[in-house]
């Protein structure tokens, strides 16, 4: 037996909880109905991260159907499976990025701390696994040229850039993303949950 | 050549110069390099073939001229004095 889900016209993160829903319940073929590429990224992330395989049928416009379907012998991951996930080496930490600049006080010279902040992490030899970026840090990888430049040298050498896709489309920033992948709280909270040190600015 | 870096002798004069050459050059902030021995940590980076029309743009912004030092960074770490 599956479970369909429609999530038609619902907003970024309804669909990947919709589905979420669905895995807790112990479903093991879920079938969503989405009209956005972002809402099948999310899913295919989110079904990587519980063991589903996914399958993605388009109707040539803009309706997706992915279905979900429980991984048997569970012990393959989606890494071993080839499936993405870049990881950088022996990295165990993450940098979250709260706010368009460092620290509390004059915004300018904040915006100044933050670039070079970008500057020294890609010029260093120690990575971070991954970086998210939500709340007004999400106009750093939009409208900042320099930090867009540093993010894509970072991503090119492993680490994850992960952009909080509720807060773009807040911010109407959503089509201005030059280096990233959209993301959600679930995979955001999961990348804070599963290394040993979150370093916040 | 591998870059050119202008530091400062105090961070005002380093975010004003950011305003200004930010709308002409594709410039990037970078800390002060550790062999460069003034007192703002924040320096301004900008490509070779701007050198000359950012040692220009400098001299219209008409920072008191103790305010700043433009360097050239060599492929090995040497660092010159652009003057």
């Amino acid at each position: 037996m599956s479970i369909q889900i429609d999530a038609r016209g619902q907003n970024c993160p309804i669909p990947v909880v919709k589905a979420k829903q669905a895995i807790d319940a112990g479903e093991r073929e879920i079938l969503v109905v989405v009209d956005n590429n972002t809402a099948v990224e999310n899913l295919q992330r989110l079904a990587d991260s519980h063991d589903f395989r996914t399958t993605v049928e388009s109707d040539g416009g803009s309706i997706y159907r992915v279905s979900f379907v429980k991984a048997e012998g569970v012990e393959l991951s989606a890494r071993e499976l080839g499936a993405a996930e870049p990881a950088a080496p022996n990295s165990d930490w993450t940098v979250l990025v709260g706010a368009d600049m460092m620290g509390r006080g004059d915004p300018e010279l904040g915006r100044s701390l933050i670039k070079m902040y970008f500057y020294t992490l890609a010029q260093g030899g120690e990575l971070p696994a991954s970086i998210v970026f939500l709340n007004a840090g999400v106009k750093l990888p939009t409208l900042d040229d320099q930090i867009a430049e540093h993010l894509r040298a970072l991503a090119a050498r492993g680490v994850e850039i992960l952009v909080c896709g509720t807060c773009l489309n807040f911010y109407s920033l959503t089509d201005r993303l030059q280096v990233g992948t959209v993301s959600n709280m679930y995979d955001i909270s999961q990348r804070m949950q599963r290394v040993g040190k979150v370093i916040s600015l | 050549m591998d870059f050119g870096v202008i530091a400062f002798s105090n961070t005002h004069s380093a975010m004003r110069t950011e305003r200004y050459l930010r709308e002409k050059f594709p410039i990037q902030m970078m800390p002060t390099l550790r062999n460069i021995a003034v007192t703002c940590g924040i320096s301004v980076r900008f490509r070779p073939r701007d050198a000359e029309g950012v040692a220009a743009a400098m001299r219209e912004l008409n920072l008191p001229r103790e305010d700043y030092q433009i360097y050239g960074v060599e492929y090995d770490g040497r660092i010159v004095d652009l003057k």
